[in-house]
């Protein structure tokens, strides 16, 4: 199966399940999503028709799963960052998972300690200085932060 | 007359308070340096900038996006003329004769001819704008709820049939759009949609985290996975002063190629969806059709950077025509900008010029002088602006990423948003990587709510005939099923054309 029938086959699912949803409301609530829902239904399949009956055009999912393990799973390792520093923010709130988070990501990326403690620390305290303390930002402050003081 | 003076005049004023000054200068960096780094994109710095506008008033809300917005490309064009990359898509076309004139050591010359063909191109665009506007506010006026809703359609039609190769998914991504601008609170029966008891989406989705997921988590997947992309600092991008200016003389010497590419420029911009890198590669290929030293272009002419970096910067005074006359923008940008309207409580449309004349002509005089100041600075400071490409993609990366969840938190206060910016972010990931139009999911999640509006409005008022309600809403139905069997039609006509000439 190819990698793009996939994503289509994910993407129909959840326009399936807004049809059904919809069913039951009022009239002028569902005219307009019973226009384009099943408008976008019926264009996503004969995408993926088109894209079965292509046997050469796209990647399937085998072969992409092999790109990604030659790529030292680099694309993996971006998408762990990312979802990392958002469990981060969400314990440690801006003020320490930013600085801590681009410290550890240049580090994890070949550059050194002291460069990545320097490059943090200026970004960082240009960016909060201005933020916080001239325009009067709110940052979110994290779990531990609300379980301690508040 | 001495009022409309007084208005142009207010409005000048009016951008050199010292704080519209400060935001200006502001999105003109940071225009300048999305442009510069290959990559990112001008789409990118519009949605990380929108959070930061909440709290300003309308004005100066959109100086500082405009700001940005209409120096990116001059920010590309650095990187194009010296490093041979293009720091955004439509710069692409300047490579061909910039970088081989950098290769020879002309490269201060093209560069002095790009920027000041970038900086007149930004004029000229304004004066498009101030030109076209009251030509076209009458004709605006005359457009109700019925024509409103078909305009929409339309500009969505133009937009995903004029992106290329995939018109099935174009369509489909403007659908998707649509779709999306479903979910939450509907006006018209006081109820909502597709909210699954979240009280989150009560209010539906919002454009910033929407926007931040679809264009800048993908671009930062990329440069984190792939570095930089730039790694080869050998090439020689030494810029001598003279040199510049002898570049700015050219612009003059030319000035006939670059009133024609500026004009072809503004055209492609008022077009929805034909975009920038079309528009410039047209400049080129007219360009190079009327020059006198054609069989030199492609080894570093002058007139090749000329044409495609007068048309660049032109086509954002073009594009802003239907975007400020109609409330119907062309591209993602504009559709950006429309929705920045609606986050600072402006109603866009045609009676926003009636309501907000000030305000559009601070967004005219905005495009001259961020134009002015940009080219400026890089006319001055381009060797020093070209280091920045080369800053590798995981420092970029770091700080983006972290701006990204900031930007989609501060927007609104809400730890959810930057849960949907990931959401909206795998999807974005997926959507670029199979092909989809990610500027036309924006431009349908944008236009939906005011389809919706104008579509219960027209049939109130006009009944279930309101497409046929007036010769302006027939017209449209007409453009309406000639652009959606335009392909269809043209290639019926070569076909007839090749029969009868064979």
């Amino acid at each position: 199966m190819k990698v793009s029938t996939v994503f289509d086959g994910l993407i129909l699912l959840v326009l399936i399940s807004l049809l059904i949803i919809s069913k039951d409301y009022p009239f002028q609530l569902k005219l307009l999503p019973w226009i384009f829902i099943p408008l976008a239904i019926i264009l996503l399949s004969i995408q993926m028709v088109t894209d079965l009956r292509n046997k050469t055009a796209g990647t399937h999912l085998i072969e992409w799963v092999k790109a990604a393990k030659d790529s030292e799973g680099k694309y993996l390792k971006t998408v762990l960052w990312i979802l990392g520093l958002f469990v981060f923010l969400f314990i440690a709130g801006f003020m320490v998972a930013a600085p801590v988070f681009t410290v550890l990501f240049l580090r994890a990326n070949g550059e050194s300690w002291r460069y990545s403690v320097c490059l943090s620390a200026i970004g960082w305290g240009i960016f909060f200085a201005t933020f916080i303390y001239a325009l009067n930002v709110r940052l979110y402050e994290g779990k531990i932060y609300l379980y301690l003081f508040s | 007359m001495l009022d409309q003076l007084h208005l142009v005049s207010g409005s000048l004023f009016g951008l050199f308070t010292f704080y519209n000054l400060v935001l200006m200068l502001i999105g003109i960096a940071i225009g300048l340096v999305f442009g510069i780094i290959p990559g990112l994109s001008g789409l990118v710095a519009l949605t990380l900038m929108l959070p930061l506008i909440y709290d300003m008033d309308p004005n100066s809300a959109l100086i500082f996006l405009l700001s940005s917005h209409a120096v990116v490309t001059t920010g590309g064009s650095i990187s194009a003329i010296l490093l041979g990359i293009p720091g955004t898509e439509p710069n692409a076309a300047t490579i061909i004769d910039g970088f081989p004139m950098t290769q020879q050591g002309k490269g201060g010359r093209a560069l002095g001819a790009g920027l000041m063909a970038s900086m007149l191109g930004g004029f000229f665009g304004a004066l498009v704008l101030v030109f076209f506007i009251p030509i076209l506010l009458p004709i605006a006026l005359a457009f109700k709820s019925p024509e409103l809703f078909l305009l929409i359609i339309l500009g969505l039609l133009c937009i995903v049939i004029l992106s290329k190769g995939h018109l099935l998914k174009g369509i489909l991504s403007g659908v998707l759009g649509l779709i999306i601008s479903f979910v939450g609170y509907q006006g018209l029966t006081a109820m909502h949609r597709f909210t699954f008891g979240s009280l989150y989406l009560y209010d539906g989705i919002k454009l910033v985290p929407l926007g931040l997921g679809l264009f800048a988590i993908p671009v930062i997947i990329d440069l984190t996975a792939k570095g930089t992309i730039i790694t080869d600092k050998s090439e020689k991008n030494t810029v001598r002063q003279s040199e510049v200016w002898e570049g700015v003389k050219d612009v003059f010497r030319h000035f006939w190629l670059f009133l024609r590419c500026s004009a072809i420029g503004a055209w492609m911009g008022i077009l929805p969806g034909v975009g920038g890198t079309v528009a410039t590669f047209i400049a080129y290929g007219h360009a190079r059709a009327t020059s006198k030293n054609r069989d030199n272009f492609g080894n570093g002419e002058v007139e090749g950077v000329i044409g495609p970096e007068a048309a660049n910067n032109s086509k954002e005074g073009g594009a802003l025509l239907p975007t400020l006359v109609l409330g119907l923008p062309g591209s993602g940008a504009m559709a950006l900008l429309l929705g920045a309207f609606m986050l600072v409580g402006l109603d866009p449309g045609p009676l926003f010029l009636v309501t907000h004349m000030d305000i559009a002509l601070s967004m005219i005089w905005t495009l001259v002088i961020a134009n002015i100041i940009a080219a400026g600075i890089a006319l001055l400071y381009c060797r020093q602006l070209a280091k920045i490409a080369y800053l590798p993609g995981h420092i970029v990366a770091s700080f983006l990423l972290t701006l990204v969840f900031f930007g989609a938190y501060c927007s609104r206060a809400m730890f959810l948003d930057i849960v949907m910016v990931l959401v909206f972010g795998a999807i974005g990931y997926g959507m670029r990587a199979f092909n989809y139009n990610r500027p036309a999911v924006l431009l349908g999640f944008i236009l939906g709510r005011l389809a919706e509006k104008y579509f219960f409005i027209a049939l109130k008022a006009h009944g279930s005939l309101f497409l046929f309600s007036s010769p302006i809403a027939v017209a449209l139905d007409v453009l309406i099923v000639l652009v959606l069997f335009s392909d269809k039609l043209l290639d019926w006509i070569k076909k007839k054309r090749r029969r009868y000439e064979g």
